[in-house]
């Protein structure tokens, strides 16, 4: 005697019944106090502002400084070049590396 | 214009709070698993199912909220949801285990079950797992009651002829 297949599907679905729901749906979410879920945009906002106000003041503060210095760096060198000695910082070769064949100048270290 | 504003005071008396409609949403979950479960007859369609089914019922609180039968309206969002859900993933299920008393039977069902269409797979879990009336399941397919007679016995042959095969 065979037995009706829908049979099988009811006792399918008699399982389905109990079948244990996943963690992803029983779990709750945290639920905050009103005070802490208040903090957090509040913070935000507050370290934004200081974020952004951090960002419009600092060009203004070392543009000045930054200028003047450039422009004495390159006067300096200006006025070695015109007068073709070297400058007194910087690095001096202490071996002849000009070209020397043609009449180039030579650097005695 | 008496009647609508009848209609629409009884729509207010019947309105639920935030609160409720949130606790009506939280404690339906297991019944809204086992359902798409039974329609799906696969664990990771059915959660996915579920949890879609949650985002539109979120979407839509104020219906939810004003819903004569809130139980109907969720079973409505679970069985589109679950149809829809069938209709992009290939017919037949893989083999994992979302309730077995008896493994091979529940294996040989589930595989049966993944060659019938999604329609059919809804309406036999409508009938017989949710056990409800011919105008239930007209109202969660969207059809008329006459035509559930017809799909009904139309799911039952095609479930009994693919458990043969």
């Amino acid at each position: 005697m065979s037995t009706d297949p829908l049979d099988h599907l009811k006792s399918f679905y008699d399982d389905c019944r109990t079948a244990p729901v996943p963690e992803s749906l029983t779990s709750q979410p945290v639920k905050l106090p009103w005070w802490l879920r208040l903090s957090v945009p509040i913070a935000g906002l507050t370290l934004g502002g200081l974020l952004a106000l951090l960002l419009i003041a600092m060009p203004n503060q070392a543009s000045p400084g930054a200028g003047a210095d450039a422009a004495r760096a390159l006067s300096k060198l200006q006025i070695d070049m015109a007068t073709h000695q070297p400058a007194e910082e910087g690095p001096v070769p202490s071996e002849p590396h000009a070209d020397t064949r043609r009449g180039g100048r030579q650097w005695i270290g | 214009m008496q009647i609508s504003l009848a209609a629409r005071l009884n729509q207010a008396i019947a309105m639920r709070t935030r609160a409720e409609v949130d606790a009506l949403l939280r404690d339906s979950r297991p019944w809204l698993y086992r359902l798409a479960l039974a329609i799906t007859a696969r664990t990771e369609i059915a959660e996915d199912v579920v949890q879609e089914a949650l985002v539109r019922a979120a979407r839509s609180r104020d219906k939810l909220a004003s819903a004569a039968e809130p139980r109907a309206w969720l079973r409505t969002v679970v069985v589109r949801c679950a149809i829809t859900a069938l209709a992009k993933v290939p017919a037949e299920p893989q083999a994992d285990r979302p309730c077995d008393a008896d493994p091979t039977e529940a294996l040989a069902v589930r595989h049966t079950l993944g060659r019938l269409n999604p329609a059919d797979q809804a309406i036999l879990a409508l009938a017989h797992f949710e056990e409800l009336s011919y105008a239930e399941i007209g109202q969660a397919l969207d059809i008329p009651v006459g035509t559930v007679a017809s799909r009904l016995h139309a799911a039952r042959e095609a479930f009994r002829k693919e458990w043969r095969k």
